[in-house]
């Protein structure tokens, strides 16, 4: 009972948090108090996960040292897909609530989950050479990535193609959330169907069945990789705030100027 | 030391790529961040501010 009683409060505690940070102002102050100890943690994180993964690693059984592309591969491939669910989370605020704030989360996460996806092409293509004997194939988990990364492509275009930015950020809110029925099938697309690539192994019913010699340094890489997400997302959302503040301020100086003569 | 069998190739380019393409948008974050910062800054020392424009807007109304 006291649970049920209590949750709403929190609920609604937590509500109101988000929508006290959705004021750009408020977000440009609370950025730039985290961001220094992100950027910070960032750091130590990427020092310790780099440290394990080249003088405490060892060879995997099979796959020997190219194991070693792994702790790149993965975390780039899970922030490829987390970087377009905060998007398309945006995306609902932008148009169900045109919450100032959530375009612009919308419109600066695009280049950085772009290129942590393309990066998640790239390191995968170099580790199959080796393992599967191609640089690429056509099966299920591949291509709905590769199709991901249009997506992000076509989104950023999209964005560019109105000058209007409320009608551009509306067109591009349509159109992350249709695209956000990809990251299921990306997700599921090893289970779904027969590919070369290998099912979870870390995220699985039954628990991971990665040795802790692997699956730690693997979690603090990916720990490194989220933050240095985080990071960049915060930097590129101030930016654009600062972006639309200027032109706002040219629009300004405008009109100061022709209501002068 | 950093010598990692028949595929070092791989691994090397793979921890190259990743690191360039990451650096490569570190600086340009960090380069769109000074720009904006600079043109907001030049702005306000012309005197340009969006409530002056509206009074101004507002004036001209009454």
């Amino acid at each position: 009972m006291a649970n049920i009683e209590q949750s709403p409060s929190a609920l609604s505690r937590a509500g109101s948090f988000i929508n006290r940070l959705a004021n750009p102002n408020r977000f440009m102050g609370f950025s730039s108090q985290i961001l220094p100890w992100l950027t910070g943690l960032t750091v130590i994180l990427f020092g310790i996960g780099l440290f394990l993964v080249f003088f405490r690693t060892p060879p995997d059984y099979q796959q020997g040292e190219t194991v070693k592309i792994m702790f790149i591969h993965v975390p780039s491939a899970w922030l490829a897909m987390m970087g377009y669910t905060i998007i398309a989370i945006a995306s609902i605020g932008s148009l169900v609530w045109r919450h100032p704030l959530a375009d612009v989360a919308v419109k600066a996460a695009l280049p950085i989950g772009a290129s942590f996806t393309f990066l998640a092409l790239i390191t995968g293509s170099l580790w199959g050479k080796p393992m599967w004997g191609t640089y690429w194939v056509w099966d299920a988990r591949l291509t709905s990535v590769l199709v991901l990364f249009f997506f992000y492509i076509g989104l950023m275009a999209l964005h560019q193609a109105f000058e209007d930015p409320s009608k551009s950020g509306r067109a591009t809110a349509i159109l992350a959330l249709v695209g956000f029925v990809n990251i299921p099938i990306i997700k599921f697309s090893v289970d779904w169907w027969s590919t070369l690539h290998q099912p979870a192994s870390v995220f699985r019913a039954g628990g991971s069945t990665l040795h802790p010699q692997f699956l730690i340094p693997l979690l603090i890489m990916a720990l490194a990789f989220t933050c240095l997400f985080v990071v960049l997302h915060f930097h590129a959302m101030r930016n654009e705030i600062l972006r639309r503040r200027v032109q706002s301020l040219r629009l300004a100086q405008i009109r100061q100027s022709t209501g002068n003569q | 030391m950093f010598e990692f069998g028949p595929h070092s190739g791989f691994i090397w380019m793979s921890y190259i790529i990743v690191t360039a393409v990451l650096l490569g948008l570190i600086v340009w974050i960090i380069s769109d961040g000074r720009k904006q910062r600079r043109s907001l800054a030049q702005l306000e020392q012309k005197g340009v501010s969006r409530r002056k424009a509206a009074n101004q807007n507002e004036d001209e109304i009454d």
